[in-house]
């Protein structure tokens, strides 16, 4: 019974975390046009959690993936997803779309004090 | 575009085809657990099919958090019957269940493993054979990928069962637990990412970085990651899930030596 009630505590717990999460964290945006990925390069605050949401805005789908930030999410065309990233040590951490790895190309930079959301 | 196409089908062939192998492989112990191979490599083709149609919808559930739910659920049941397997191999000398039972997880770990890697394929295969251009380099890329792909699992195959059969029963299960116990502290690693994708749990920095030894994004790395669940900078839950597994199944395996001692053959 105590485990069934800790169990619950905790689910709550995560519900309402998650919550307070959605609302406080810096949100980055980025958009796949043309197999290209804007902005192809920016920066976010080392040693912090944040959204990044990824747009299609083209007629296929795309697959946002890194091995740096050890992250894939299929993007399907016309939609768009969220991913949580970090915290991130300072570093450069790249990124591609799996099904047009040769253009799809971008770097999330982590530094120090950088700004806020875009 | 025909390169590229391979390296993607390749990538997603290549880990279900790795653990469909070793999985057949362990069949050798067991009587008669072949008979639900065929319907689950079916029965996996036709849920990643389903998977591929609905993704756009998948992707919109649970506050844009579904991808990351199907993967956790799907990673989850397929360590499960992983570690049944694991199980019916450390029990195998001391019980005597029916045959068909042995053959139920291997089947459902076939077919969800097929269903998580194959999805993309065709969501890839369908978005890029619409452009005209791409059709012809598409459909053969998809082949070459492929072939390499069910290539590499059937020669894991071939040289893991005469390695099996030249040793004992007793060794081979040895064998054969070592090897299913790395593949599902890797499945264990892959929950614990998505979790942390779609900030349900928290991320953290990883613990170390082997990417200067073995880059994730390397054909050792890909092999690495498909049989031992390699991951270049592992967080440190992704390293305390990995462990876990492990000792459950030490531990699933000390107590069949406690309580199996006077019924072993």
């Amino acid at each position: 019974m105590r485990l069934v009630l800790l169990c619950v505590t905790a689910c709550l717990a995560a519900i309402v975390s998650m919550r307070l999460d959605a609302e406080e964290l810096p949100q980055f945006r980025l958009d796949i046009r043309d197999h290209l990925f804007y902005p192809p390069e920016f920066d976010v605050p080392a040693g912090k959690k944040f959204r990044l949401l990824v747009v299609n805005n083209d007629p296929t789908p795309e697959e946002f993936e890194s091995y740096e930030l050890n992250r894939e999410k299929v993007v399907m065309d016309g939609s768009s997803v969220t991913v949580y990233i970090g915290p991130l040590a300072p570093g450069q951490y790249p990124f591609f779309g799996e099904f047009n790895p040769k253009t799809a190309q971008g770097k999330i930079i982590a530094i120090d004090n950088a700004g806020g959301a875009h | 575009m025909l390169l590229e196409t391979v390296v993607i089908v390749l990538r997603e062939v290549v880990e279900a085809a790795l653990i469909i192998s070793i999985l057949l492989a362990s069949n050798l112990l067991f009587k008669e657990s072949q008979r639900w191979v065929t319907a689950s490599i079916f029965g996996g083709i036709l849920m990643s099919l389903l998977q591929a149609w609905k993704l756009g919808w998948i992707s919109q559930q649970f506050d844009g958090r579904g991808q990351e739910f199907v993967s956790v659920v799907l990673l989850m049941t397929i360590s499960a019957c992983l570690l049944w397997r694991i199980a019916d191999l450390i029990m195998l000398p001391a019980r005597a269940i029916p045959a068909r039972f042995y053959g139920l997880p291997l089947g459902i770990a076939v077919a969800l493993a097929i269903s998580r890697e194959g999805a993309e394929i065709f969501i890839y295969g369908y978005a890029y054979t619409a452009r005209m251009d791409s059709v012809f380099n598409v459909i053969l890329g998809c082949a070459i990928g492929a072939g390499i792909g069910i290539s590499i699992g059937v020669l894991c195959y071939y040289l893991l069962t005469p390695l099996l059969t030249s040793l004992n029963r007793r060794w081979s299960a040895h064998v054969l637990v070592s090897m299913l116990t790395l593949i599902t502290a890797g499945m264990a690693v892959q929950v614990v990412m998505n979790l942390m994708q779609a900030g349900v749990i928290e991320s953290q920095l990883p613990l170390w970085n082997t990417s200067d030894l073995i880059a994730e994004a390397s054909i050792a790395g890909q092999l690495l990651y498909a049989l031992i669940g390699y991951e270049a900078t592992p967080t440190p839950s992704q390293v305390e899930c990995y462990t876990a597994v492990v000792v459950l199944v030490l531990a699933i395996a000390a107590a069949r030596e406690l309580i199996g001692k006077g019924s072993v053959p």
